[in-house]
């Protein structure tokens, strides 16, 4: 799988040296990336589409500094992988209100390089998406895994709670389960599949999806803030 | 002939299979000085005693009383061998004469069982004439096979020089006394088998015997162990209360350096006006003295001083360590405790990193809230010796003992808030995740401790 990949960064040689770690990385553990190079914030954010996987971006651009190339750049896609390069880390300390993953440090050196891109790889794969297609009564829907909020079961009927309402079809929770992505689908309970991304609030025995709660069972609650814990950690 | 009973044959074997039994429990524990003169005499001793001790009848009530003396006997010779208090003594006896006391009714079981004529009458009168070599031979293996069994079960969690002493001395003598009773109903069973065997009744009487036995054993263990954990979370108390120390004594020593290094540019920019210093060199001299000025703020008072304290450290050892934190989300937490649970975190990552190779000396840190959950990350490059046990990070420095106890100090001060904690290194990476509920904490405000 090809990993896209925008560099936002005014020096060309960083620029470059960025794009030879990335081979580097690629020759050493099997991974392609196909990266293109910004010079500019607004070269990058004037025509934006959001195929990109992971976003390295300078702090310190002309024009439009860093933080307010990323807060745009959050409006266009909130689920970029957006990792700051700098050499003020003062500012990137607060990298996590434009909701950046990370930030490198300049003179980058590849151990620190590597040392990020690893965990944002992770990451990405734990958000691994798939496609799924449900037969229901009233036709035919492709959901994307990423738009499920939760799968309940009642009745032997699957109810897919999605970002676009509900969608109910006949089906097998575990068989569900087993084709989703493990890291990002876990069960709170034998009748919910909680997708971990909309995990909002976790109180004792209640976990908040989107809006609503849910219970989690004895036996699973450790395991389930695991997963959480995990998801949102990243790196494991 | 000098002729000699069975029963007087087998009180002599009986103090042998005890003092090696309980030398077994014994032997890492502190010797007094001369213990080779002082383990001999008492060995000569207790053989002297036991050989002149008269048998006056061949009841079960009379050896049992025998026995029972032995038994008191080797308890005093191993107060007299080793440094010891006395319920540590107690401990090791009664470990020691349980686990004989098993392997001999095992081996009665087998012999009676196996009805091997001649061999199991040891408590009788009969003449000990002719020792079937056979017989001999499974009473050796079934020791051995007892004894190396328990050992490598229980007796080897016993550490060099550790103290016995278990919390509850009832409990104790209720486990000796539990080995006392054993001692006398097995000996009626066994004078009762000799007259008229009843199999359904000695294997049921046998059977408890070893389970009676088996179960003193496994509780004298159990008792230590809780012990031991007991202890640990003494230790941790303890480390707790010298942090709050420290992060006071540190915050205090902060605040001072960064007054001085602020008058100190003052007096600069006076000194500046009034002679020609080049502004380049003006530049210099303030960097040189915002020691930690410098430092990032976080959001959280604590979590700043333990940066700080570090980075002086860090910076001299070529360790970096980048920041990406929402301190503000932390103020859940009392100073103490996010000053512990970072300090830990820290130093962790830091001897994980301390002997890498300069350009791997990286520790990122992350904390960020999601929702009503915060995520607290941290990453470092580690040499792939770290393991985990029991979820916790065994970590390949010299000294594990106080590493140990950090990971289990974040334990519980993460558990304290209802948090989570996790540990994993993969492809040379070390990861550790702690997760937060913020809900749970406006639900339920913690005192700060």
């Amino acid at each position: 799988m090809v990993r896209n990949v925008a560099i936002v960064e005014d020096t060309q040689t960083e620029a470059d040296t960025l794009s030879q770690y990335f081979l580097k990385y690629s020759a050493e553990k099997g991974i392609e990336f196909r990266v293109t190079h910004f010079m500019s914030a607004e070269e990058f954010l004037n025509k934006y589409h959001p195929i990109y996987d992971i976003v390295l971006m300078d702090i310190g651009l002309p024009k439009a500094n860093g933080m307010e190339a990323a807060t745009r750049l959050r409006e266009l896609d909130w689920t970029t992988i957006l990792i700051f390069v700098t050499n003020m880390a003062q500012f990137a300390v607060r990298g996590y209100e434009v909701g950046a993953f990370d930030f490198i440090v300049k003179p980058i050196s590849y151990s620190n390089f590597a040392l990020k891109l690893q965990r944002a790889l992770t990451k990405l794969n734990s958000r691994r998406d798939t496609e799924v297609i449900l037969s229901a009564s009233d036709g035919i829907y492709r959901v994307s895994s990423s738009q499920i909020k939760y799968i309940e079961i009642s009745d032997h009927k699957l109810i897919y709670h999605t970002t676009d309402g509900t969608i109910k079809i006949y089906g097998n929770l575990k068989e569900v389960e087993s084709s989703l992505n493990s890291k990002m689908f876990v069960r709170c309970n034998s009748c919910y599949l909680v997708n971990l991304n909309y995990v909002y609030a976790i109180r004792n025995y209640i976990v908040v999806v989107g809006e609503d709660e849910l219970q989690i069972s004895r036996p699973r609650k450790k395991a389930f803030i695991q997963a959480v814990n995990d998801y949102l950690g990243g790196g494991i | 002939m000098f002729q000699v009973s069975s029963l007087f044959l087998y009180k002599l074997l009986f103090m042998s299979n005890l003092i090696i039994a309980e030398t077994m429990f014994l032997f890492r524990l502190n010797k007094k000085s001369n213990y080779g003169v002082r383990f001999t005499l008492c060995t000569v001793f207790s053989f002297a005693f036991v050989y002149l001790f008269p048998i006056l009848s061949y009841s079960a009530l009379y050896s049992s009383f025998m026995f029972f003396t032995f038994f008191v006997l080797t308890i005093l010779t191993t107060k007299v061998c080793y440094d010891i208090n006395w319920r540590s003594c107690l401990f090791c006896t009664v470990a020691g004469y349980s686990m004989q006391h098993l392997a001999s009714v095992l081996y009665d079981i087998v012999v009676t069982v196996g009805r091997f004529d001649g061999a199991a009458q040891m408590y009788s009168d009969t003449t000990a004439g002719n020792i079937n070599p056979f017989t001999m031979l499974i009473f050796v293996e079934v020791y051995a096979l007892v004894y190396w069994l328990i050992f490598h079960l229980l007796g080897h969690k016993i550490e060099r020089n550790e103290d016995l002493t278990i919390k509850s001395p009832s409990l104790l003598m209720l486990l000796a006394l539990t080995v006392l009773v054993e001692i006398v109903l097995n000996a009626f069973v066994i004078y009762r088998k000799y007259e008229n065997l009843d199999m359904t009744y000695y294997i049921a009487a046998s059977i408890t015997n070893v389970i009676c036995s088996v179960s003193v054993l496994i509780i004298q263990f159990e008792l230590l162990l809780r012990k031991a954990l007991e202890n640990e979370l003494g230790i941790v108390y303890q480390m707790w209360r010298q942090e709050q120390k420290q992060f006071r004594i540190t915050k205090e020593t902060i605040d001072l350096i960064n007054m001085k290094c602020h008058d100190m540019k003052h007096q600069i920019h006076i000194i500046s006006k009034e002679t020609a210093i080049d502004p380049e060199t003006m530049r210099d001299i303030e960097e040189t003295i915002s020691i930690y000025d410098s430092i990032v703020k976080t959001g959280n008072q604590a979590l700043d001083i333990i940066i700080a304290e570090k980075s002086l450290y860090c910076s001299s050892n070529n360790i970096f360590i980048s920041y990406m934190v929402d301190g503000e989300k932390l103020n859940f937490m009392s100073d103490t405790d996010v000053y512990s649970l970072f300090g830990n975190l820290l130093d962790n990552a830091i001897q994980g990193v301390l002997n890498l190779e300069k350009d791997k000396r990286i520790i990122g840190i992350t904390i960020k809230a999601e929702g009503k959950l915060l995520s607290i990350n941290s990453h470092n490059y580690c040499d792939g010796e770290v393991q985990i046990v029991n979820g916790l990070p065994i970590t390949s420095s010299a000294d594990t003992d106080y590493h140990g106890f950090g990971a289990k100090s974040m334990l519980l001060i993460v558990e304290k808030y209802s948090g989570t904690i996790s540990f994993e290194a993969k492809d040379r990476i070390f990861n550790l995740n702690i997760l937060f509920p913020l809900a749970a904490q406006e639900q339920k405000p913690i005192k700060a401790s």
